[in-house]
C-alpha cells in the first residue's frame, strides 16, 4: 500500500493578499492564508462568505485580481491551473467534477499519467496500450487505501455521491500532491463514510502532506483541524486553533446576524 | 388560435379583471430606448450609406431601389431571427429545425398552387396560416414536451432538434426527389408606383409586398406582447423560466405557443424566399440557417435587437453588392454572403452568448466505460474484420452491391472524425462537411497541379492521387487547429453555432466560387507501383486500408493514454485541469486529428464518386454535415463500431428500400427519440447485452446506499428524537481526537 | 388536525444527489416556521421540494390537507403557494410594473379592487418601487430588487408563504424594512416558512424553529429552546 503513501512530501502553501471581484462584488478581499505541512488547516464562514472563491483562486481556476499563491519557495502567482497541478497542488470540487465515462481505475489513471504526457504522434500511431506496470501500482494502492479497490472497474458517472467523493479524493493523490485543497468533502457522506474520510485524512496529513480544507461538518473541522480560518463577507474574521475560534465574539457574530 | 390554446392560462386569470393597465412602456419609448442601445449600428449604417452614395457614382434613384430590396430581405431574417430567439428563450432549445419548417410550409404553398392549382394569394395565407403553427403544434408535443418532461440535457435536446430538420428534409425528398421548382411570385409583376416620388423609378410590389407582410407580423407581435396577459407571461417565461412557473405561469403552455410562434415566423419566412430562392434539396433551409446570425447578434435574447440587426445586414447586403460592383470579387463575395460573414464574426467577438440552461458536456450522449474490457480486444477485432471483407468482398459482392460498400467504407472514416471530437473529447462541431470537402477539394486539385486556394493557376507539376489526399490531410491541421483555438473558449451551443457558420462561409466562399473550383476537380484513383487501384475491387481494398488507419488513429484517441485524457476532458473540464492536464494541448490535438480524418475521408469519397461535388445541397453542402453528425449521434458517439453503423445507415436503408430519403427519415425519427437510445444504437446494444453483467457488479453498492435510506427516520413528528438530541447537545465533543 | 402544510417523510434530491433524506415537518395554520441548520443541511432543497422546483422522489406533501406532492410547481402557486427564491425573485427584463402585475395574476379567488389595494399598500411600504414603475427590475439596485421580489408576497395572496434567506447580500436597514413587511404579513395570519441565516431575525418572528442537519430533522421546538451555544455549534 505503501508507493503512493510514502512519496507525499508536503510544502508549505502560502497566499498572501488575495483579492477578487466580480464586477461591483468583491467576493474576497485581502485575504492571507498559511497551510503547513503534517497539519491540516481549515477554512470555514457562513454561506457566500467567499470560500469557494477564495479556494478558486489559490487553484488558477479563478486567477484572483491581486495577491500571491507559493508552494514552498515557488510562486505558482499567474499560473494556469493545470500548471499549478502539475507543481504540486491537486484538489477536489464541492460540485463533483469526477469524469463520469470513465472507469474508476481510469479516474486515477488519468491523474497519475497527466503529468507525463508522451508525444502527440507516438501516442497517435501506437499499436499497442501496454498498462504501465507503476503506474497500475500507483492506482491500485490509492484505490487500496480510500478501500474503493472493489470498484476500479465501474463507470464513475453511476456512483452515488459518497464514492464519487473518494474517487475525486483518490484522483487527487494521484497527482503525487505537496498540498491538498478539498472543497467540502463530506457534503453527501453518511456518518461511516464520514468516518472514514476523517481516518484517511488524518492519516494523510501524519504522513506529512498539506492539506486545506473547507468543510460545513463542525464535527470534522473542530476534530482534524491544527487551525481554522474564519471568512466573512470576503474577509478573514478570525483565525486560531478550534478552541479559540469556536469562543471568538467576531465568529460568532457572523453567524448570528450583525444586530445581534 | 394561442389564445384557444391557452385555456389553462386564461382560467388563472380572475373574472373580473381590472382595465387593462398600459403593460410596458409606450412605443415611442422603446423606439427610442432601442436607438439609444443600437446608437452604433446605426451610425455605421448612416456612415456607410454616406460613403455608399460617395462611392458609387449611381444616383439616388439605384440606391433606392437597393435600400427597398435590403429591407425586404432583411425584413424576412428578421422575422426568422425572432422566432429563433423567441424559441429559445421560452424553450431552451435553439431550433435548427426552423430552416426545416420555413421549407416544409414553402413546399405546402407550391403543393396547393401548383399541384392543386389554388390561386396564389389562397396557397399562400393558407400554408402561412396553418402549416407554420401546425408543424410547431406537432413538434412540441411529439419531441419536446417530452423531453422536457424528462428534463432532457441541452445536447439531448440539441440532437433531437437537428433530428426533426433531418425528418423534414427526409420527407421533402421522399415527395419531391432532387427536383427544383420555381413557385410564383406572391406580387403583381406591375408595379405599386410608376416614378415613385417623381423618380425615374418604379416601385415594385415584389420588395414592397415582402416587407408589408413582415411589418404586419411584426405589429401582430408587438400587440401580443404588450397588450395580453399570454403577452406578458410570455415575456415572464422568456426572461426567467424558473421564476414565472412559482408565478403559476404553465410555462409548457408558453413554450408551446413558442414553438407555434416560431414556426410560424418560419413558415412566413419560407413562403416569402420560396419565389427568389427557389424549391430544391436544401435551398429555403440554407437560406433560413443563415439567419441564425441575426439571432447570434441579438445574444439569442434581445427580440428588437434581433429585429434591427436583420434590417441591418440585409441593407448591407444589398446596398453593399451594389456598390462594391466594381471591386474585386472577393469583396463583392463578402457583401453577398454578409449573413453567415456576419454571424462567423460575431461569434468570434462573443465569449458566451445568453445560454440558458448548464452548457452541456456531451456526456449526456455518450454511454459506458472505456474500460479495460473494450481496450485489448478492439484493435485484432477490428483488424480481422477488415482482412476477412477485403478478401472477400470483391468475389462475393454485385457491382452495385460494391459501390454501395465502398461509399460505406468511404463515410465511416469521415463518421470516425465526427466521433472522435464529439464523443470522444465532447465538442459538437457541425463543420464535418466542410473539412471532408475541403480534403476532397485540396486532395484533387494538389493531384491535378493547381494551388489550392488560388485562383486558376497550374504552377505545380502533377501529384500522384494517394501522396495528395495525404498532402491534403495534412494541410487541413492547420486549418483544424485553427478552429480549435475559438473552442479554447467556447463550448456547447456556442461551438456548434460557430463550426456550423464557418461550414456556411467556407460553402459560400469558397466551395461556391468558380474563381476556385472551375477546374482541377477531377480526383483519380491511386496506385502503388505496379499495383492500381482503380477497378472497383482493388479500390476497395485500397479504401479498407484507408478505413484501417483511420480505425487506428480513432481507437487511440479513444483509449489509452491520449484517450483517456480526451475522455477525461470531455467529462469534466474542471476535474481535468485539477490533475494537471492542459485543455490547450488536448483540444488543439483533437481538432486537428479530426481534421485530418475528416480531409482524409473526404479525399476518399471523391475518388469512389470519381467527382467533387461542391455544389449546394451537394455532398459536402453543411446541410450535408448536419445530416452527418445526427446519424453518427444515432449510431453511436463513443464507439468506433457506432461510426460503421451510421454509414450503413446512410446508405444501406435507402438501397433496401429503393428510395431516396428513407434512410435519411430513419435515422431523423431515431434522433428525436434519441433519449431512449442511450449511446446511440450501438450503446443500447451494448447495454442491452452487457446490461446484466453491469448491474451484478454494481449491486452491493446500490444495496448499501437502499440501507442507508432505510435508517428510521429522525425527528418525525413535533418532539425531539433522541437522535436529534445527541446531535445538537452533544456534537462538539463527539468526534475529537 | 390539519396543518397548513405538512410534509411526511419526504426524500428528494438534484438527479443522483438525495438531500433530504426522509424528512417530515408539519407548519400549523397562521404559525411562522423558521428553517435552520448549516449549510448544505438542505434548507433550501426543502423549500424547492415544498414549491416543486426539487423533485421528490418519496414521501407526500400536502397545503391544507390536500396533497400537491406531484403537482408541477405552477399549479401549486395557483393553490396559494409562494416562494419568494434565494437571489433576485424578479424578472429583470420586464418593467417593476409588470413584475406586480405578473405576481397578482397567480393570486386566486380576489377582486379587482383587492389588486389595487394591495398594490396601493405595496406602493406604500415600498415608496422606492412607487418611483419606478416603468423601469425595468434588472435597472434596480439589490436592495430594490429584494423590494420587488418581496412585494409577491403581498400581491400574490398567499395560503403558505416561503422566503428564502431574503436578508442575503442587502444592507441592514435594508433587512429592516423587509422583516418590518414580514411581521405586517405574519399579524395578518398568513402562514410563513422561512429560511434565514441570521438567527436574530429568524427568531424573533418564529413561533417554531427546525433545525436540520445532513437533510434530516435535528432539532423540532420554540425559539426560546435554541440558546447560543449548541446553536452556534450546529452553524459552524
Amino acid at each position: 500500500m505503501s508507493t503512493t503513501v510514502d512519496t507525499l512530501r508536503g510544502e508549505t502553501l502560502t497566499a498572501t493578499g488575495i483579492t477578487k471581484r466580480f464586477g461591483g462584488l468583491t467576493a474576497v478581499s485581502d485575504a492571507s492564508l498559511v497551510a503547513e505541512p503534517g497539519q491540516i488547516t481549515s477554512l470555514i464562514g457562513p454561506n457566500g462568505a467567499g470560500k469557494t472563491t477564495f479556494f478558486n483562486c489559490v487553484t488558477g481556476l479563478n486567477p484572483p485580481d491581486t495577491g500571491t499563491v507559493h508552494l514552498g519557495d515557488r510562486d505558482l502567482s499567474g499560473l494556469t491551473p493545470d500548471k499549478r497541478a502539475r507543481a504540486g497542488m491537486a484538489r477536489t470540487f464541492q460540485r463533483l467534477e469526477v469524469f463520469t465515462g470513465l472507469s474508476v481505475f481510469e479516474n486515477l489513471q488519468v491523474a497519475v499519467e497527466a503529468p507525463k504526457a508522451t508525444g502527440v504522434f507516438k501516442s497517435l500511431f501506437s499499436l499497442r496500450h501496454r498498462p504501465d506496470p507503476v503506474v497500475s501500482r500507483r492506482v491500485w494502492d490509492t484505490l487500496a487505501l480510500l478501500g474503493i479497490d472493489d470498484i476500479a472497474g465501474t463507470t464513475a458517472g453511476s456512483l452515488p455521491t459518497g464514492l464519487s467523493r473518494l474517487v475525486e479524493l483518490g484522483r487527487a493523490l494521484c497527482t503525487s500532491p505537496s498540498v491538498l485543497l478539498l472543497d467540502e468533502p463530506a457534503s453527501g457522506l453518511d456518518a461511516t463514510e464520514t468516518e472514514r474520510l476523517q481516518h484517511v485524512l488524518a492519516d494523510l496529513a501524519a504522513r506529512g502532506l498539506t492539506i486545506l480544507l473547507v468543510e460545513h461538518d463542525v464535527d470534522l473541522v473542530m476534530a482534524l483541524s491544527s487551525r481554522i480560518y474564519v471568512l466573512d463577507f470576503g474577509q478573514l474574521i478570525a483565525s486560531g486553533t478550534p478552541d479559540e475560534v469556536s469562543h471568538s465574539d467576531a465568529v460568532r457574530a457572523a453567524y448570528l446576524g450583525t444586530t445581534a | 388560435m394561442a389564445t384557444q390554446t391557452l385555456d389553462d392560462l386564461s382560467a388563472a386569470a380572475d373574472a373580473d379583471a381590472t382595465t387593462t393597465t398600459a403593460r410596458g412602456e409606450p412605443f415611442g419609448e422603446l423606439v427610442l430606448r432601442q436607438l439609444r442601445r443600437n446608437g452604433v449600428a446605426f451610425a455605421l449604417l448612416v456612415a456607410f450609406i454616406i460613403y455608399a452614395i460617395q462611392a458609387s457614382h449611381h444616383h439616388y434613384n439605384f440606391l433606392f431601389n437597393e435600400l427597398l430590396a435590403g429591407l425586404a430581405t432583411g425584413s424576412i431574417a428578421s422575422l426568422s431571427g425572432i422566432g429563433l430567439v423567441l424559441t429559445y428563450r421560452a424553450t431552451g432549445v435553439f431550433n435548427f429545425a426552423q430552416g426545416g419548417a420555413a421549407t416544409a410550409v414553402a413546399y405546402i404553398y407550391f403543393e396547393l398552387n401548383g399541384r392543386h392549382g389554388w390561386p396564389v394569394a389562397l396557397a399562400a395565407i393558407v400554408a402561412m396560416v396553418l402549416g407554420g403553427p401546425l408543424l410547431g403544434l406537432l413538434f412540441e408535443g411529439a419531441v419536446f414536451r417530452p423531453l422536457e418532461r424528462r428534463s432532457a440535457s441541452t445536447p439531448e435536446k440539441l440532437v433531437a432538434n437537428i433530428g426533426v430538420l433531418v425528418v423534414l428534409l427526409a420527407i421533402v425528398t421522399l415527395r419531391y426527389h432532387q427536383n427544383t421548382y420555381q413557385p410564383p411570385s406572391l406580387w403583381p409583376s406591375k408595379p405599386i408606383f410608376h416614378h415613385f416620388l417623381g423618380t425615374q423609378e418604379d416601385l415594385p410590389w415584389e420588395t414592397f409586398g415582402d416587407v408589408l407582410v413582415v411589418v404586419a407580423v411584426g405589429v401582430g407581435l408587438s400587440l401580443l406582447f404588450r397588450a395580453t396577459k399570454l403577452g406578458t407571461q410570455i415575456r415572464a417565461v422568456v426572461d426567467r423560466r424558473p421564476l414565472a412557473e412559482l408565478n403559476a405561469v404553465n410555462a409548457n403552455r408558453v413554450s408551446q405557443v413558442a414553438w407555434v410562434l416560431g414556426c410560424a415566423f418560419a413558415g412566413v419566412a419560407g413562403v416569402l424566399y420560396a419565389p427568389s430562392r427557389g424549391l430544391g434539396p436544401g435551398y429555403i433551409t440554407l437560406a433560413v440557417l443563415e439567419t441564425i446570425g441575426v439571432a447570434v447578434i441579438a445574444r439569442l435574447r434581445s427580440i428588437p435587437t434581433a429585429a434591427i440587426a436583420g434590417l441591418v445586414i440585409g441593407v448591407l447586403n444589398t446596398v453593399g453588392q451594389g456598390v462594391s460592383g466594381n471591386q474585386p470579387k472577393i469583396v463583392t463575395n463578402l457583401f453577398v454572403e454578409i449573413f453567415v460573414v456576419a454571424t462567423v464574426m460575431f461569434l468570434l467577438v462573443y465569449k458566451n452568448l445568453d445560454e440558458i440552461g448548464s452548457v452541456g458536456s456531451t456526456a449526456a450522449l455518450v454511454t459506458g466505460s472505456f474500460g479495460a474490457g473494450s481496450r485489448n480486444r478492439s484493435l485484432p477485432f477490428w483488424g480481422i474484420g477488415l482482412a476477412v471483407l477485403a478478401a472477400l468482398a470483391p468475389t462475393v459482392l454485385s457491382v452495385d452491391q460494391t459501390h454501395s460498400l465502398q461509399k460505406i467504407i468511404a463515410y465511416t472514416v469521415v463518421f470516425l472524425s465526427i466521433a472522435a471530437i464529439t464523443g470522444f473529447s465532447g465538442h459538437i462541431t457541425l463543420a464535418t462537411a466542410c473539412f471532408a470537402g475541403l480534403g476532397a477539394y485540396t486532395s484533387a486539385r494538389i493531384e491535378n497541379g493547381y494551388l489550392p486556394w488560388f485562383t486558376s493557376w497550374q504552377p505545380l507539376p502533377h501529384v500522384p492521387p494517394l501522396l495528395a489526399m495525404f498532402i491534403a490531410g495534412l494541410l487541413l491541421v492547420p486549418f483544424g487547429v485553427l478552429i480549435g483555438y475559438p473552442a479554447l473558449r467556447r463550448k456547447g451551443l456556442i461551438l456548434a453555432l460557430l463550426t456550423l457558420a464557418v461550414a456556411q462561409v467556407v460553402d459560400k466562399l469558397v466551395f461556391q466560387e468558380p474563381l476556385f473550383t472551375d477546374r482541377g476537380l477531377t480526383p483519380s484513383r491511386p496506385s502503388i507501383g505496379g499495383w492500381h487501384f482503380t477497378g472497383d475491387k482493388m479500390f476497395t481494398v485500397f479504401e479498407l486500408a484507408i478505413l484501417g488507419l483511420a480505425l487506428l488513429l480513432a481507437r487511440n484517441l479513444r483509449s489509452g493514454t491520449l484517450g483517456r485524457a480526451l475522455g477525461a476532458m470531455r467529462d469534466s473540464e474542471n476535474g481535468a485541469t485539477s490533475v494537471g492536464i492542459s485543455l490547450r494541448r488536448y483540444k488543439l490535438i483533437i481538432f486537428g486529428a479530426s481534421a485530418f480524418l475528416s480531409g482524409l475521408g473526404g479525399a476518399l469519397i471523391a475518388q469512389q464518386a470519381r467527382a467533387v461535388d461542391l455544389s449546394t445541397g451537394g455532398t459536402f453542402s453543411p446541410l450535408e454535415g448536419l445530416f452527418w453528425f445526427t446519424a453518427v449521434v444515432v449510431g453511436g458517439l463513443s464507439y468506433l463500431s457506432g461510426s460503421v453503423v451510421a454509414a450503413c445507415l446512410f446508405f444501406l436503408i435507402d438501397s433496401i428500400i429503393g428510395q431516396d430519403g428513407a434512410g435519411l427519415l430513419i435515422i431523423g425519427l431515431l434522433a428525436t427519440q434519441i433519449g431512449w437510445l442511450p449511446g446511440g444504437l450501438v450503446g443500447t446494444a451494448s447495454r442491452l447485452t452487457r446490461g446484466g453483467i453491469l448491474r451484478r457488479s454494481l449491486s452491493k453498492y446500490v444495496a448499501q446506499d437502499a440501507a442507508r435510506k432505510a435508517q428510521p427516520p429522525p425527528g418525525a413528528g413535533l418532539e425531539m428524537t433522541d437522535y436529534a438530541r445527541e446531535l445538537v447537545g452533544a456534537a462538539p465533543a463527539k468526534r475529537t481526537r | 388536525m390539519t396543518y397548513a402544510l405538512e410534509l411526511k417523510n419526504v426524500t428528494a434530491g438534484y438527479g443522483k444527489v438525495e438531500v433530504l433524506h426522509n424528512l417530515s415537518m408539519a407548519v400549523p395554520h397562521g404559525t411562522t416556521v423558521a428553517l435552520l441548520g448549516p449549510n448544505g443541511a438542505g434548507k433550501t432543497t426543502t423549500l424547492g421540494a415544498i414549491s416543486g422546483t426539487v423533485n421528490v422522489s418519496s414521501g407526500t406533501i400536502s397545503l391544507g390537507g390536500a396533497p400537491i406532492t406531484t403537482l408541477p410547481s405552477f399549479m401549486r402557486a395557483r393553490r396559494g403557494l409562494v416562494l419568494i427564491p434565494e437571489g433576485r425573485g424578479v424578472f429583470p427584463g420586464l418593467s417593476v410594473e409588470d413584475n406586480l402585475e405578473i405576481a397578482s395574476d397567480s393570486a386566486q379567488g380576489v377582486t379587482g379592487a383587492w389588486k389595487r389595494a394591495q398594490r396601493d399598500r405595496v406602493l406604500g411600504l415600498f415608496p422606492r418601487l412607487g418611483e419606478r414603475l416603468k423601469q425595468r427590475a434588472g435597472t434596480l439596485s439589490g436592495g430594490e430588487q429584494q423590494m420587488l421580489a418581496m412585494s409577491r408576497a403581498f400581491m400574490a395572496a398567499p395560503k403558505v408563504l416561503l422566503m428564502d434567506e431574503i436578508s442575503m447580500g442587502l444592507a441592514p436597514q435594508v433587512v429592516e424594512l423587509l422583516y418590518d413587511a414580514v411581521a405586517a404579513l405574519k399579524s395578518e395570519g398568513t402562514t410563513i416558512v422561512l429560511v434565514e441565516q441570521y438567527l436574530t431575525y429568524a427568531l424573533r418572528l418564529a413561533d417554531i424553529c427546525y433545525l436540520l442537519a445532513k437533510g434530516q430533522v435535528a432539532f423540532v421546538g420554540d425559539p426560546g429552546e435554541l440558546a447560543g451555544e449548541t446553536t452556534l455549534a450546529g452553524y459552524l
